[in-house]
This record gives C-alpha cells, sequence and structure tokens, in this order.
C-alpha cells in the first residue's frame, strides 16, 4: 500500500473505535492526522498514543460535527497549522439504538440526519477548496451495511446512512474531474464504543455466532477497507461502497 | 372510503397519481414538502382510513456546485423529502396497522444510484428513500404493510438532463409511467412486493453505472 507522506488527514469521530483505528494506520503512512471528535479527552489520547508510539504525527480538533460553522473555522485553522487537507475520512456517528419506528421523535431523528448526513456535507464542504487547489483528495464516507439490507429496527440510522450512500454517488460524478475521490465502506458489527452500547457484550457475541467466519471484525480489518481507497493504486476508484458486511451463516449470497 | 395521503400533491406527478387513485375510487389527501411533522401528522390523523401512502414530497430542487448548497438549501431538501417521508411513516403506520395492513410507496430518483453532479443535497435527501423502503418494509411486515420505491426520473434529476433524453427505449420518461407504476404497485400486482426498488427510466440506469 502505498505512502501517504506529505498528505493531511481530517477523520471525524477519531477519538471513538474505529475512527481512532483509522487514525493509527493513517499516520503510520505518513500522513498528518487531525484527530477530530466532540470529546475532547477521547481525540487528545489517541493524538498522545500515535505521538508517544512515535507512529507518526497527529493533533487535536474539537468541535461538534454538526454545527457548521464551527466545522469551517477548526479546518481553516488545521490547514493554517499544516497544510491542505487532502484527506476526509467522514466517520463521526450515533447509534440507533434499535429504536423502533413508533419511538423515533423528531430530536432523535434529527439528531441522527444532522450528525451523519449534515456533518458529512458540511466537513466535505470544509475541505473541498482545499482538495480542488492542490488538484487531489481522497474522501472516504462511513455507512453500515445496513443502509444495503435494512434492518427491523433503527430506520432513522439506516435512512441517514442511505443518505450518505447518495451524497457519495452524487459528489463523485461532480469531483471526478478535479482527481478527488469519494467512497464509502460499510462495516458490519464491530465491537466499539457504538455497538456495545447497543447490543452489550452478550448481544456481540450472539451476532458473532450467526456470521460464516464466527467472529466479528477488528476495527484494524474495518481500517483495511479506508486504506484501499487512499491507495495511490485506487485513483479510478469513485462513487463505490465496499460493503464489508459478513455473510450470515443462513444466507445464500 | 378508502383513503390515499400523497404528500406535495399539487405539483404535476402528484396530481396525476391522484387523479389516476380517484378513479379507482381511493379518496385523497395531501400535505405540502414543508417538513413540518406536527401539521403532517395532524393531516394524517384527520384522513381516517389510510390504505395507501405515497410519499411523494420534493422541494423545488436547482442544480447547485456543492460549495454553494448553504445549510437552509441543505436543510430545506433533506426535511422535505426525508423527514416528510420518515413521519408520514410514523403517522400511518398505527392507522395502517389498526385496518389490517396497507402500503407505502416511496418516489424517489435514480440519482442516488448513478450519481448527480450538481445535486448532493437532492441526491442525498432521495438516497435516504432506499434506505428506508429496505428498513420499513422489515420492521412493517408483520403489520401486513408493503413498502416499495419508485425511481421516477420525469421531472428533477432525470436522465433527459443528464443528456438522456434518448433512453435506451428511445423517449423520455412520461408521468404516465410512473402513474401506471404506482397503480400496479397499489393494485394486486404489488400484494406480494416489498422492499423493492422499481427504476422507471427507459432503462438509462443501467447504461454503464
Ligand atoms: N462499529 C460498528 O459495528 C459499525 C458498523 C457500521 C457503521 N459504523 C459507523 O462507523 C462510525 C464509527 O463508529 P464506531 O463504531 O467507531 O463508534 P464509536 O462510538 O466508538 O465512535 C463514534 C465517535 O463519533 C463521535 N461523535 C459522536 N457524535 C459526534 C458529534 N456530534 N460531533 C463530533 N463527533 C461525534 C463520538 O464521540 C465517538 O468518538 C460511525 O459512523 C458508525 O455509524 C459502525
Amino acid at each position: 500500500m502505498s505512502d501517504l507522506g506529505g498528505q493531511i488527514a481530517l477523520i471525524t469521530g477519531a477519538g471513538g473505535t474505529l475512527g481512532s483505528s483509522h487514525a493509527r494506520a493513517i499516520a503510520a503512512k505518513g500522513a498528518h492526522v487531525i484527530v477530530h471528535d466532540i470529546d475532547e479527552g477521547a481525540a487528545q489520547s489517541v493524538v498522545e498514543n500515535i505521538l508517544e508510539g512515535a507512529q507518526g504525527s497527529a493533533s487535536p480538533m474539537v468541535c461538534d460535527i454538526t454545527n457548521g460553522s464551527a466545522v469551517k473555522a477548526e479546518v481553516s485553522k488545521a490547514v493554517n497549522d499544516h497544510g491542505e487537507i487532502t484527506i476526509l475520512i467522514n466517520n463521526a456517528g450515533i447509534t440507533g439504538n434499535n429504536a423502533l419506528l413508533k419511538d423515533i421523535d423528531e430530536a432523535f431523528f434529527d439528531r441522527m440526519f444532522d450528525i451523519h448526513v449534515k456533518g458529512a456535507f458540511f466537513a466535505i464542504q470544509s475541505v473541498i477548496g482545499g482538495m480542488k487547489s492542490v488538484g487531489r483528495g481522497r474522501i472516504v464516507n462511513t455507512i453500515s451495511g445496513r443502509a444495503h439490507s435494512g434492518a427491523v429496527s433503527g430506520s432513522h440510522y439506516n435512512g441517514a446512512k442511505g443518505a450518505i450512500v447518495g451524497l457519495t454517488r452524487a459528489l463523485a460524478t461532480e469531483f471526478a474531474p478535479f482527481g478527488i475521490t469519494v467512497n464509502a465502506i460499510a462495516p458490519g458489527v464491530t465491537p466499539s464504543g457504538m455497538t456495545r452500547a447497543r447490543l452489550g457484550e452478550d448481544g456481540l457475541a450472539a451476532r458473532a455466532k450467526q456470521l460464516v467466519s464466527d467472529r466479528l471484525p477488528t476495527p484494524e480489518e474495518i481500517t483495511s477497507g479506508v486504506m484501499f481507497f487512499l491507495a495511490e493504486e485506487a485513483a479510478i476508484v469513485t462513487g463505490r461502497v465496499l460493503n464489508m458486511q459478513q455473510p450470515r451463516k443462513a444466507e445464500v449470497v | 372510503m378508502t383513503s390515499v395521503f400523497i404528500t406535495d400533491a399539487d405539483k404535476p406527478m402528484g396530481k396525476a397519481i391522484a387523479k389516476r387513485l380517484q378513479s379507482e375510487g381511493y379518496e385523497v389527501f395531501t400535505h405540502p414538502a414543508n417538513g413540518d411533522a406536527a401539521s403532517l401528522k395532524e393531516a394524517i390523523k384527520t384522513a381516517g382510513a389510510i390504505a395507501l401512502l405515497i410519499n411523494n414530497a420534493e422541494p423545488v430542487f436547482e442544480r447547485l456546485v456543492f460549495e454553494e448548497i448553504d445549510e437552509i438549501t441543505f436543510a430545506n431538501m433533506m426535511n422535505g423529502v426525508a423527514r416528510m417521508a420518515f413521519f408520514a411513516v410514523q403517522a400511518v403506520h398505527p392507522v395502517m396497522t389498526k385496518n389490517g395492513g396497507g402500503k407505502i410507496i416511496n418516489i424517489a430518483s435514480s440519482a442516488p444510484v448513478r450519481g448527480m453532479a450538481g445535486g448532493a443535497h437532492f441526491t442525498a435527501a432521495k438516497g435516504s428513500l432506499y434506505s428506508f423502503t429496505r428498513s420499513w418494509a422489515q420492521e412493517l411486515a408483520p403489520d401486513n404493510i408493503r413498502v416499495n420505491l419508485v425511481a421516477a426520473d420525469v421531472t428533477t434529476g432525470t436522465a433527459a438532463e443528464d443528456g438522456g433524453s434518448e433512453t435506451p427505449l428511445g423517449r423520455p420518461v412520461k408521468i404516465d409511467d410512473i402513474v401506471e407504476t404506482v397503480a400496479f404497485l397499489a393494485g394486486e400486482g404489488g400484494d406480494m412486493i416489498s422492499g423493492q426498488e422499481i427504476i422507471v427510466d427507459g432503462g438509462f440506469t443501467r447504461v454503464g453505472f
């Protein structure tokens, strides 16, 4: 996999499980990583972890991803300090908590769409000028296997992820002339802050038993999907979703 | 009399669907695409025995370079499409359950499947409908409710706008083509179809996307 030396990467929600794994891997490939999260302590500890291991260079960014003007202000500060951002991983998210349709109130619906869709939309807007000026960029969005498969619950979460699929396809078309690719990964259930809250340890273990592999992925295995899209060799891959949901034992395909 | 609730039925597509369903004996109720969940729920309450919900709401759409889509334009589109559909389904769910079942048809576009420069907000909003459809089909099946999606490439986000007025079938898609597909799903032909997407585009989306 090619070197990312000289590049600046912004990873939203990188204080969490998957985001911190992406951050470590991208820093290890030589990019400067901006570790964004709403949780300052979480962002700081991921930065320290990268710096301590001398595994690359990193700095924190703290703001609510739903606050578009804060995101723009923080990004321009970071660009001043480090240079144009050429890699953006939209990863910040919250769980749909297996909520049933009847129980999802307007506040929960709006929070879900604001964090996932509005958050990704305006994070991209805050970096796109820089990517266009440099003439390259890699944007990787995070959806979920649930956007494709649906589920018996959490339809606000699943719908928000479906919106990001649409966004990914639209922007891939729009940004292709500028050397910018836009793709998405669709992880299946991976033990993380979010999935522990939703399923608990027992629920996670039960989920593992349903899968052909008999186990859940590690965050690093999900990160491998992100790293594929960042590789120089993947320059022509755009508008695609890498579905990393594992087949279930009963599935035919 | 059975009711059909069609969001945003005052525009050409909604009007044509309404007219067809009226001719089949439905009483038509509607609500504008303004994202106001409270008044939408109220309108659904007064509509009575809704057997069919058509999520047709689509705010006026203007193609914009991505950087020029501001927060208000983005919010209007997301609220008018995704929020309207979500809270319409939430409100009709108990009505349909009480009446032994029903059908929901989400009107989308092929844009989330084939991509669309200058339509990031529109494509995101319509993209939510694909995943909503797949989810609600599962969640609401035990209540005998079918949920499907019809991608209508007639007005906004059309193949025609992207140089595809020549669809593989040789003519643009017409509103009547959508009306027929909706009527099919609403009728007995749609009784065992749920969680599906029908893209009515004259074959355009299959060409190289
Ligand atoms: N873990 C899985 O099984 C799984 C599966 C499919 C998709 N995903 C997606 O992967 C992404 C990462 O999730 P994770 O599993 O690592 O969960 P996580 O809870 O460990 O991490 C999510 C991070 O996002 C941050 N965040 C939440 N709201 C924010 C806001 N308003 N502003 C800024 N940051 C905010 C949280 O503080 C947290 O650090 C999410 O988008 C999630 O939907 C996860």
